[in-house]
């Protein structure tokens, strides 16, 4: 079971840089952090037409909360976060810690399932994420 | 491998054990054998509630009860009237923060430190806001030691209170409790210590540290999880006001208001965790008449073989001071988080624990966003150490 966790695709996504940062014309800001570890994820988003079609993130935590920060960002480039794709998100997530389906861009993440005391590292990005959201509800 | 201690504690005899390498005995030591017996005792033999009952079961496990508080007392060198049964040193402290300094005054000083645990902080921060009094923070040294020099500037005759932690949960280190006292007595202020750590190392000799409050757990000290214990003098505790109302702490109540019982059981409202405190009598007995300079020995060896692994893995930063430590080690591994690294050991079977340790203050002072920290116990060995430094050669591996 934790044999699996550290493999090289969690390794690079907790390593990928490829959204680090804040977005040109980002007005948006949220962070979620992890009282019990001080993980911390801080995400930048811009708007247009109601929905973030572009997000930036900063994540100071362990590999499983960077990987899952770096994935919420890719897929958030390939297609914009409104309520419908973040429902998703958030269904995906919890399929997936429940040691059920996994969506193929989450696969990484899988064997975090098998250590309750992760689940919070896999589901901080999406908190900074609802808080991304209902920033860009109020605005 | 075994040590002199290895006997006396049942978790070693369990088949296939969870986390066979355990050092993360800072959080929670494991039960020694005379504390587990005497709390199954308790639960099946005397099981009853105490202080009011007539029967013999009631009586009997009342009996035990104030058995638990002065065989405490007695390792502690104190009264039995100054032992207060918590739930832990967390409850102690707060118990202390709220009796005694719900009577403090604005202009008033309390003194805790940048080492604190989090249960010796907030709950003075929560007393400042409460009562409009200044609270003053000691430094600590680029060594994770108390600066004993900048404390000797800090105190004044405002200052009411010292609270400090007696060993640190994080470096390890241990306090200067002479030279702390000597500067609290010199402007009439009280000491309180946080013995959470220090206390498995053998009972305090509350008579020769010359303080006035001790706090303790009974989990970090072989005993049972949910007890710990206040210590106060008799006349500091005579002038405390109750924390908490109800059954068993008052001497009369009408309708129109109470009086209180004397302590102990002033501060004990309601059915005490009876079979915790006998445990935890029944391991304070035991720790009491070990031979505690071969367990200082023992761990002294112990810590030494893992400060040396650790030294030759350059990637590694080990807070805390060379000398004047309990086994208590927190690490840093650059470009690995905490909680990676101890996901890891836990793969090779070795317990430990990452992040901040409820010290955040302390982690802010080293600019550390956490740290991966082992603790040994009289029932670590050597291969214990080795398999953590081979799970930490396993986390640089793979982490880095
Ligand atoms: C130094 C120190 N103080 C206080 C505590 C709190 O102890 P408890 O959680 O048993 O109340 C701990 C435990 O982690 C500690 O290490």
């Amino acid at each position: 079971m934790s044999e699996a966790l550290y493999q090289p695709a969690l390794l690079a996504h907790a390593k990928d840089t490829a959204h680090v940062g804040r977005p040109e014309g980002a007005s948006l800001e949220a962070r979620a952090d992890n009282p019990l570890c001080g993980d911390r994820v801080v995400l930048f988003g811009v708007a247009q037409a109601g929905q973030i079609v572009r997000m930036g993130h900063t994540a100071r935590g362990c590999v499983v909360c960077k990987a899952a920060t770096a994935i919420l960002a890719a897929r958030v480039a390939a297609v914009p976060l409104n309520a419908a794709t973040l429902a998703a998100w958030h269904r995906d997530l919890d399929q997936l810690l429940a040691g059920g389906a996994v969506a193929v861009d989450l696969a990484p993440l899988a064997p975090a399932a098998a250590h309750p005391s992760r689940h919070a590292c896999v589901r901080l990005a999406a908190v900074a994420a609802d808080g991304l959201w209902s920033a860009v509800s109020e605005a | 491998m075994t040590t002199p201690w290895s006997a006396d504690f049942p978790f070693l005899a369990v088949p296939d054990r969870l986390s066979p390498h355990y050092l993360d005995n800072a959080a929670t030591t494991q039960i020694v054998r005379p504390a587990l017996d005497a709390l199954v005792r308790a639960e099946v033999e005397l099981r009853a509630n105490v202080h009011r009952a007539v029967h013999a079961r009631g009586e009997a496990a009342t009996a035990a009860l104030e058995a638990a508080r002065s065989a405490v007392a007695a390792a502690f060198r104190v009264q039995g009237e100054e032992i207060i049964f918590t739930s832990g040193t967390t409850h102690a402290i707060n118990l202390v923060a709220y009796g005694w300094g719900q009577r403090l005054q604005p202009g008033d000083r309390v003194i805790v430190s940048a080492l604190e645990h989090h249960a010796n902080l907030v709950p003075w921060q929560m007393l400042a806001e409460r009562r409009g009094i200044e609270l003053s923070v000691v430094p600590v040294d680029e060594d994770g030691r108390l600066d004993l020099a900048a404390f000797e500037d800090l105190i004044d005759h405002q200052t009411r209170l010292v609270a400090l932690t007696h060993a640190s949960n994080v470096t390890g280190a241990v306090t200067d409790v002479a030279r702390v006292v000597a500067a609290a007595r010199a402007v009439d202020a009280l000491v309180l210590l946080d013995g959470a750590q220090m206390a498995r190392h053998g009972p305090p000799d509350l008579e020769a540290l010359g303080v006035d409050f001790y706090a303790c757990s009974g989990h970090k000290l072989f005993g049972p999880t949910g007890i710990g214990v206040l210590w106060a003098r008799r006349a500091v505790l005579a002038d405390m006001l109750p924390m908490l109302g109800g059954g068993s702490m008052i001497r009369r109540v009408t309708l129109s208001g109470s009086t209180w019982a004397d302590p102990p059981r002033r501060f004990e409202a309601g059915t005490p965790p009876i079979a915790a405190a006998i445990g935890l009598g029944a391991a304070i007995s035991w720790l009491s008449v070990q031979d505690h300079s071969a367990m200082a020995a023992h761990e002294h060896a112990l810590t030494e073989r893992l400060l040396e692994g650790l030294r030759q893995r350059q990637q590694i930063r080990v807070l805390g001071p060379r000398r004047g430590r309990i086994g208590v080690v927190a690490i840093t591994i650059e470009g690995a988080h905490p909680h990676d690294i101890a996901q890891v050991l836990d793969q090779h079977g070795v317990a430990v624990r990452g992040g901040h340790h409820c010290c955040q203050p302390l982690m802010d002072r080293f600019d550390l966003d956490g740290t991966t920290r082992l603790s040994l116990a009289p029932y670590t060995d050597a291969a214990d150490i080795d398999a953590a430094l081979a799970g930490i050669d396993d986390a640089i591996r793979q982490l880095t």
